[in-house]
């Protein structure tokens, strides 16, 4: 438990051990491993991921093989509208176990429409497991488009991987050649505004949440929540899937780094939520 | 001397209804008015000058137990005014939609008049019965439709999605599971219709419900717009067939083929499509429970030939010459349904009007209670399943004629 | 035992339906509950006055309702609408718009009268624009679950958990796809979830580049995608999650 993070029941570095899994997931391939998991044990028949085929413009699909995961691997920095698809899966897709990824504010939307589910009949039941990635920003599709062509001047078809991280947005080509960063002081105001209202670093509503900070590179952070999310990784482990380390509870770059920019993130919307009231403008409204 | 017996509103069916009866010394209806005070919400008015697109996701909105029926006959009449043809496959999932919504709505009713006819002891696995038949038909339109409750998929041209193959293999294995219970279930409720007697042992007249007008049915399944010509029908206005003070509070016209009444629903298509030979409220009752398992056949039927990669829905524009009025006909649970329309060439509604299930049988369910003491007047009506809420959407076939506003202003 | 009422006003049964699609859970939901007027489940309490021109057998509101689930929009035009809706208030401990017609007009806003054989309905409206109406479940139908949550939660008197349903009944009666967009995307809050999307019962919202884009000509201003929203609200019971 910690006031930054979100309520947790465990914290752990891990990384998948199929090496094909890792090799174009983001960091240590968490979601995509555990989905593929899923459906292989039939705890999930298929899941809802974000797919790009053209060209990083991602859109919500359902995802029933190990093909269909993979090919969804790896981090969009643009908005995957996941929530839009829950309704088709239980629906024409026919899915009574639904595995959802998707960001922390997602994952807001995701539960209220559990909790409270008058537009979603049938629905809520039928998701089966809840990851959460982290997320300090977003951006539309447009503005990323403009970053990695005007910014990192790179065509959009050569492009392999984005990554966001150490205080740079990285594009990294498919030719193999060195990646080409912009400083993130550049890429703020292409940011998603409505991200600036967001006060959820964490994905604390997820059953477990991932991400690449306060683990080393290839190696992803674990927020372990739910005690559906706990046994989730646990037989995950027990199966050999996944490999893990202790979490770096005490070093600059482990969870204390974690904790930061979470904190960041809430101290930073909390201010604009605060200025957006006294201009008169509407805010969401916790009830 | 007569006495006028009125019983305000009826019971176990949808919508408000009243019954106003006139009886002789014993009991015994000699007059029978059956009515609709359910106001007019007036969609054909407001549909006119809206997108084509509108009309079926506003008219599923007459009825939420069989909203299919509206939405499906709405798309058939304004593919009939533009000429689009809707694709094999889309018609093969939109009769799946229309069949799964008639596997949740027969049971129902049977819910409805359970307490009439089941015994007790017998209820609680019987209404088991009926919810569990009920979950797989609404799953039906669920997964096909969009939505059990308002189909959305219900498109021009077909549908708006096809479905998947596990979506397939998980509907043909409840369809099997339906068939099961279904066999069960109508064995069981034909049993207790055939016994002449309600629950509480009370018997039941042999010619309870007995009328000697006609029966009209287009298509076991689906619809056929070609078995009734549309020339034949006409609609009057309640102030013929009731006293004045009936006709004034009333909710529905009155249509007629050839001048006649005619009764619509499980029987009029067991009749026609089935052999079926058996006239009354009972039979009502029992050609309802047999038609499940046509239904259910027909249902295993369709997900054996549908196509997965069939194309569900045509592309042709939603365009009308502004004159043609488009028919589109589909046998609703309750019974033959009529929408038709006419599309002008932006493709906006010109014309709208519908004839649905219930208002051809509200004014047969006043005669079919004469001839028997009051008290069996709610089993005719229950006899009908009305649905009423559908049944207040009509009006003067002739927009130019006021034959029927003429006669408010008398 | 808490006395329930359904009352049905101009509607199509589908919020009605919607609760019978509980399935195997009906039963249990009517033993848990004093069902006291519905007619379209059960015979009413009913009133036999017999002269000698006429036997009068009618229905009638009873007294003492705890929970009174109104479906429908009442017509104003019609007085027997009206004076039940006022009889169900006076004779009601909560009153519950059950479904978007009750809880914001829904398809029955576009009504204009002039329809035979009753060209005198005109207006039918939410049915907290006539009384005070305590709690507003919108969607059409509104979905079972959200329903049965509703019903457990007034029954074990969770008002943390009702109160987005007092909200919207206070607030939202006039909302639709387009008010959303206004509320939502007009004002920078929409961050592309596609709950709106998926929650929409006519799939009048569709999703480009994380962004829904409302197609009016479908929307029947149900309301649902605003009361799914999260930008708009979200109760902090949204955040136990075990
Ligand atoms: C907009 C955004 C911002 C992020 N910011 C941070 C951050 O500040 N710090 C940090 O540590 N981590 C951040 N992440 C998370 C990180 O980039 C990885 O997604 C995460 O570590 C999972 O990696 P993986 O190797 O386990 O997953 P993979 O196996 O690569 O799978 C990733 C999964 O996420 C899905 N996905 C990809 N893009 C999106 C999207 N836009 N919306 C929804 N789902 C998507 C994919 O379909 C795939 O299933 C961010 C992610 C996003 C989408
Ligand atoms: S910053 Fe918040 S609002 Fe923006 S995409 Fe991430 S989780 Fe959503
Ligand atoms: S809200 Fe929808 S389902 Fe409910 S009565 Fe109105 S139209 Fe029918
Ligand atoms: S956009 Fe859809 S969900 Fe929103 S009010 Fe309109 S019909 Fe309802
Ligand atoms: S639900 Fe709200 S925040 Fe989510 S996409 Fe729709 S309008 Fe935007």
């Amino acid at each position: 438990m910690s006031k930054s993070l979100g309520n947790y029941m465990e914290i752990i570095t891990a990384r998948a051990t199929d090496a094909d899994v890792r090799s174009r997931s983001q960091d240590g391939g968490i979601v995509s491993a555990a989905f593929i998991y899923g459906i292989e044990n039939g705890i999930l028949d298929g899941s809802i991921v974000a797919s790009a085929p053209d060209k990083h413009n991602p859109s919500p699909v359902v995802a029933i093989t190990k093909e269909d995961i993979l090919k969804a691997r790896g981090t969009k920095y643009s908005i995957s509208p996941n929530v839009a698809l829950l309704k088709s899966a239980v629906r024409e897709h026919g899915l009574e176990k639904v595995g959802f990824v998707g960001t922390p504010c997602q994952l807001v939307a995701l539960r209220k429409a559990i909790k409270y589910p008058l537009g979603f009949r049938h629905v809520g039941d039928k998701v089966g497991l809840i990851i959460g990635i982290f997320c300090m920003e977003n951006f539309n599709y447009q503005s990323m488009k403009i970053l990695i062509e005007e910014y990192a001047n790179v065509s959009m078809d050569d492009v392999l991987k984005t990554d966001i991280g150490k205080g740079k947005l990285w594009v990294y080509k498919k030719d193999g050649s060195e990646p080409i960063t912009v400083p993130l002081k550049e890429t703020h105001i292409f940011e998603q505004k409505s991200c600036h209202v967001c006060t959820d670093y964490t994905s604390e509503l997820a059953d477990f949440s991932t991400g690449s900070v306060g683990s080393p590179d290839g190696w992803s952070t674990v927020i372990i929540r739910t005690k559906r999310g706990k046994e989730f990784i646990d037989k995950m482990i027990a199966d050999g899937k996944l490999e893990t380390q202790p979490a770096d509870l005490e070093g600059k770059g482990g969870i204390p780094l974690l904790e930061k920019l979470s904190n960041g993130k809430k101290e930073k919307s909390l201010d604009t939520i605060r200025i957006r009231e006294e201009n008169g403008l509407p805010v969401p409204k916790l009830l | 001397m007569s006495k006028i017996v009125e019983i305000k509103p009826t019971t176990r069916h949808e919508g408000h209804t009243n019954l106003n009866l006139l009886v002789d010394d014993d009991g015994i209806v000699e007059q029978g008015y059956y009515q609709s005070v359910t106001p007019v919400r007036g969609f054909e008015r407001f549909l006119i000058g809206k997108a084509a697109e509108f009309a079926p996701i506003a008219v599923s909105r007459f009825c939420g137990v069989c909203p299919t029926a509206h939405s499906v006959s709405s798309v058939e009449a304004i593919e009939d005014a533009c000429n689009i043809t809707p694709t094999e496959d889309g018609l093969i999932l939109r009769e799946l939609t229309s069949l799964g919504n008639r596997m949740h709505s027969h049971p129902i009713h049977q819910f409805l008049i359970s307490s009439d006819y089941i015994p007790a002891n017998d209820m609680g696995e019987a209404v088991k019965r009926i919810q569990e038949m009920r979950k797989i038909g609404q799953f039906f339109v669920d997964t096909i439709g969009g939505e059990a409750i308002h189909p959305p998929n219900v498109v021009i041209g077909g549908m708006a999605k096809n479905i998947t193959k596990e979506a397939r293999n998980k509907l043909a294995a409840r369809a099997v599971e339906y068939k099961k219970l279904a066999e069960v279930h109508v064995d069981y409720m034909v049993g207790l219709y055939d016994k002449g007697k309600f629950a509480d042992g009370t018997p039941i007249p042999e010619n309870l419900g007995y009328h000697d007008f006609p029966l009209l049915a287009t298509h076991p399944t689906y619809g056929d717009r070609t078995q009734l010509n549309m020339a034949d029908v006409t609609e009057t206005s309640p102030y013929d067939e009731y006293p004045k003070e009936y006709a004034k509070g009333a909710c529905t016209l009155i249509p007629k083929v050839k001048g006649s009444l005619m009764e619509v629903g499980p029987r009029a298509r067991m009749t026609r499509f089935s052999g079926f030979n058996e006239r009354g409220m009972i039979a009502n009752h029992k050609a309802r429970a047999l038609e499940i398992i046509v239904t259910i056949d027909r249902v295993l039927e369709l997900l054996e030939i549908l196509n997965l990669n069939g194309k569900p829905r045509s592309e042709e524009p939603i365009v009308g010459d502004g004159e043609k009025v488009g028919v589109g006909m589909n046998e609703s649970p309750r019974g033959h349904n009529t929408h038709s329309v006419v599309i002008d060439p932006k493709g906006k509604i010109k014309y709208y009007n519908s004839i649905v299930a219930t208002t051809w049988n509200i004014p047969v369910i006043g005669h079919a209670t004469v001839g028997n003491h009051y008290k069996f007047a709610e089993h005719v009506v229950r006899g009908y399943d009305p649905c009423v809420s559908c049944a207040t959407h009509m009006i003067v076939k002739d927009e130019e004629s006021n034959v029927v506003s003429e006669k408010y202003f008398r | 035992m808490v006395r329930v009422a359904h009352v049905h006003l101009s509607a199509c049964t589908g919020c009605l339906i919607s609760l019978a699609d509980s399935y195997e859970k009906l039963p249990e939901i009517l033993e848990a509950i004093d069902l006291v007027y519905s007619i379209t489940l059960a015979d009413e309490k009913t009133v036999v006055t017999e002269t000698d021109e006429k036997i009068s057998i009618e229905r009638v509101y009873p007294d003492n309702v705890d929970i009174a689930l109104v479906e429908g929009s009442v017509c104003i035009d019609d007085e027997h609408s009206m004076a039940l809706l006022k009889e169900v208030r006076e004779k009601s401990n909560i009153v519950v718009a059950f479904g978007s017609c009750a809880a914001t007009g829904g398809i029955n806003s576009f009504s204009r009268g002039g329809q035979d054989p009753q060209p005198t309905h005109t207006a039918f409206l939410p049915i907290g624009k006539v009384i005070k109406v305590d709690f507003a479940l919108p969607g059409c139908a509104p979905a079972i679950e959200g329903i049965l949550n509703f019903i457990f939660a007034a029954l074990e008197g969770d008002t943390d958990y009702m109160l987005p349903y007092a909200v919207f009944a206070e607030e939202f009666m006039d909302t639709n796809g387009l008010d959303l967009a206004r509320r939502v995307i007009s004002q920078s809050l929409c961050m592309g979830c596609g709950t709106c999307a998926a929650a929409c019962q006519t799939r009048a919202i569709k999703m480009y580049d994380g962004k829904p884009n409302f197609d009016m000509d479908l929307c029947i201003n149900c309301g649902i995608c605003t009361f799914q929203c999260p930008r708009i609200s979200v109760s902090s019971t949204v955040f136990n999650i075990e």
